[in-house]
């Protein structure tokens, strides 16, 4: 009976203190909490109105607004005729959790057209992680049209030009020479006391360890010292990074037919994250839609011995820092200033 | 570790001696021959100190016992510091040097364990302590693993009698050393590499934050570097007690210092006891009057501030604490003792002060150099406000307030193993347990960050 009792505090014990590290985790927030769901139109969303915490090879501190965007909120009914919208469609380099959101680029664009322009520009953002350009083309009939955008920039990289993805967003596929977008997911999401449970922080550090152990980094940060170092050289990345072959062409038949559609709409263009192959260059500019390309900011960046992708407090590589935010929205605002011209 | 906590006698002397050198050596093997020679030329000299019949002959082997520790330490710590001041200093004059600068990687935990082993030849030479003739017993001594890397800095008459390992642990150490590894775990993991995180990145790029942020920035390593530090020592305390061995307390809720002359017997204790013992009485202490004695206080935290890197930001470091504790002393007339008479506001009052020194002296601290310390003051000065400082509140408040909540539990129960007041076992090892839990989580969510002393 008193080893019982004693098993029964143990049990509670540990359940009491869990409750109190998930208050201290939720004050602390510096582990995220759960912050998108799958929206049966549009895949994945981020849920409204979350503030949220990331550590990566960057650091950001920021929150989604009440239409589960990153932004500046809209009204999607009425929209002021002093007011220009721009949407920006892209993966993890839109969403640019790396920095906080005054020094992304979008924010810094939209400061910098305000300042130049009698209008109200507003720089709406509707990048997801790991978003290829079927992705974007799909979230852009099914949500960002509602939000009449003046000018929509899709953000690509040469991996954006070949459909793999699907998960928890549509999946696209091309049927007789026809886009056909299907609202099947290949996972769900959980419900009642299980979507409650996936709301805590302590479930999102559980899921991590999970995903970790999955891809086999349990060892390497439990005994660091017999993992490979991530920490990079950052004069060495430059060079890598300068290194990069162009050669072969990467837009898929799906992807091709996207660039197709995207040229019959209007305001579209497309912006150049990183450089894509002649090929690819090409058959976009054929399709008649612009082209921005975010090449000079990246050079201007380098020209100054600074690695566009190398964070210091980390000595990681990874997304563009902050130094090419910036630069980036100088491009930007020239290029959407041009492009809205009347 | 079991066999280690198993073993007793001669052979647990051999067998930790064994793990010590391979524990050190799992850094950098090469840097084995360089404890190996500290241990063979300080065991010798006490031989000799002991044997030596003038105080001259005596004082003879001492400087080399003390030249061959601070040379080493000089060499692998200072060498460039001092080569690249001087350059520096000569370009200042509009001359040119070549560069001077040497490839050499900074073995770990060489100035603790200089400090501790020239702490027994200076013991011996003072006649306080007599030389060990087991040679096995001096070498654990001075590699004894838990606390080799970033200390407590032992003294060689608490540490080396207890090197005989006749009994294994006992009980109480044995539940006092579970708590304190576990708590000190908790503290380093899940409060020290937290705020870390953040602190490394507004201190690598502090020019893209705002005001607030940076003050922010600055409590939360305040809380990092304490969080860390006195999280490594329970660690080692914790492991050192498992192995049947008490080590010194290092840390007593520093930040509940009402004053700096208070706070420097509560942080890292056994370094300010070392530089209070082996350098500020031998330069004089308070014997020689009072501007004698405010010479020596400053030039004993200027030194402390070498000790732990060679940068100038450590050396104004030690001069802010200097400073700190002569204006103290003048404050206070000399009168010693601590304010226990105050009240309870004038007390909060006493440690919110206190508490803002040692954080204006933590920016210098932390800051890669002087001219990013000026340039972060400066940015402090803007009064910016962020627009995420809600968060930022929420998150500093968070971690400090979860670091004075342990520091109060231990002041109240006055015991840094406060855990094994818990009657109730079920109780014990659940809050243990959650704590390893804990531990365990978030050391999945990132890569851990090497503890802060260990480049010291």
């Amino acid at each position: 009976m008193k080893t019982l009792k004693q098993i029964l505090l143990f049990c509670c014990t540990i359940l009491v203190l869990l409750a109190c590290y998930e208050v201290m985790l939720t004050f602390g927030e510096v582990i995220p909490p759960k912050y998108r769901e799958v929206d049966n139109e549009i895949g994945l969303r981020f849920l409204s109105n979350k503030n949220v915490t990331r550590f990566n090879e960057g650091f950001f501190i920021g929150s989604t607004n009440s239409q589960g965007n990153l932004g500046p909120t809209v009204n999607l009914v009425n929209k002021p005729p002093n007011e220009k919208r721009v949407a920006l469609m892209g993966d993890s380099y839109v969403v640019g959790q790396q920095v906080f959101y005054r020094q992304h680029f979008a924010q810094q664009t939209e400061n910098l057209l305000n300042n130049s322009h009698q209008e109200n520009f507003k720089l709406l953002n509707f990048g997801m992680n790991g978003y290829q350009l079927a992705d974007m083309y799909v979230r852009y009939k099914n949500l960002v049209e509602r939000y009449q955008p003046d000018l929509t920039l899709f953000f690509v990289a040469p991996e954006d030009l070949s459909y793999t993805s699907a998960g928890l967003n549509p999946k696209i596929d091309l049927i007789d020479n026809e886009l056909i977008i299907e609202n099947q997911f290949s996972k769900s999401e959980s419900k009642g006391v299980k979507a409650k449970i996936e709301e805590l922080r302590l479930w999102s550090m559980l899921s991590a360890c999970k995903s970790l152990i999955a891809k086999k980094q349990a060892s390497s940060i439990l005994f660091g010292k017999f993992a490979a170092d991530n920490s990079v050289n950052e004069s060495n990345h430059v060079k890598n990074s300068e290194t990069l072959t162009l050669d072969h062409p990467s837009l898929d038949l799906i992807t091709m037919k996207v660039v197709e559609q995207l040229s019959k709409s209007k305001n579209v263009a497309v912006v150049l994250l990183k450089p894509i192959s002649t090929v690819d260059l090409n058959q976009i500019k054929l399709s008649g839609i612009p082209i921005i390309d975010l090449a000079p900011a990246i050079n201007l960046v380098k020209k100054r011995e600074i690695n566009p992708v190398y964070w210091s407090a980390t000595k990681k590589t990874g997304h563009y820092n902050h130094y090419v935010h910036k630069e980036m929205s100088v491009i930007l605002d020239e290029e959407i200033s041009k492009l809205l011209q009347p | 570790m079991p066999l280690g906590m198993w073993l007793k006698g001669r052979i647990k002397v051999i067998y930790l001696l064994a793990i010590s050198y391979l524990f050190y050596g799992y850094w950098d093997w090469r840097f084995l021959s360089l404890i190996a020679f500290s241990t063979i030329v300080d065991y010798f000299v006490g031989q000799f100190l002991s044997k030596a019949k003038t105080k001259k002959v005596k004082f003879r082997w001492l400087l080399i016992s003390v030249g061959v520790n601070l040379g080493l330490l000089g060499f692998f710590k200072y060498c460039n510091f001092f080569v690249d001041s001087f350059q520096d200093l000569v370009a200042q004059f509009g001359g040119n040097v070549d560069s001077l600068h040497l490839n050499i990687i900074l073995p770990v935990g060489i100035s603790f364990y200089t400090f501790q082993t020239m702490s027994y030849t200076i013991d011996i030479y003072r006649g306080k302590l007599a030389p060990t003739r087991d040679f096995l017993k001096f070498s654990l001594f001075v590699s004894f693993f838990p606390q080799l890397v970033a200390g407590p800095i032992e003294r060689a008459r608490d540490l080396l009698p207890q090197m005989a390992f006749k009994n294994r642990a006992t009980r109480t150490q044995l539940k006092e050393g579970i708590v304190l590894i576990t708590l000190g775990l908790f503290k380093k993991v899940m409060l020290g590499d937290t705020t870390g995180r953040i602190v490394d990145h507004i201190f690598a790029e502090p020019g893209i934050y705002m005001s607030d942020e940076l003050i922010y920035g600055l409590i939360l390593f305040s809380v990092q570097i304490y969080a860390d530090f006195s999280g490594y020592s329970n660690i080692a305390r914790g492991t050192a007690k498992l192995l049947g061995v008490e080590l010194v307390e290092n840390f007593n809720q520093p930040y509940f210092s009402k004053n700096i002359t208070e706070f420097w017997r509560r942080w890292h204790i056994s370094l300010s006891s070392w530089l209070k013992d082996y350098l500020y009485i031998p330069l004089g202490g308070n014997r020689n009057g009072k501007f004698k004695a405010y010479r020596n206080l400053m030039l004993t935290m200027l030194l402390g501030g070498l000790w732990h890197g060679a940068n100038w930001t450590f050396i104004i470091w030690g001069a802010l604490h200097g400073a700190y504790l002569i204006v103290h002393k003048l404050i206070t007339k000399n009168k010693t003792g601590s304010d226990t008479e105050s009240g309870n506001l004038l007390s909060l009052l006493k440690i919110a002060t206190t508490f803002c020194l040692v954080l204006f002296a933590w920016l210098f601290f932390r800051a890669k150099s002087f001219d990013q310390a000026i340039f972060i003051l400066n940015k402090i000065a803007r009064f910016e406000i962020s627009d995420v400082w809600g968060t930022m509140l929420s998150i500093t408040l968070t971690f400090a307030l979860v670091t004075v909540l342990l520091d109060y539990i231990e002041w109240k129960t006055k015991s840094h193993s406060f855990l094994t007041k818990i009657k109730a076992p079920g109780v014990f090892w659940g809050v243990n347990a959650s704590l390893l839990i804990m531990v365990m989580l978030y050391m999945f969510q990132a890569e851990p960050l090497p503890f802060v002393y260990f480049q010291f």
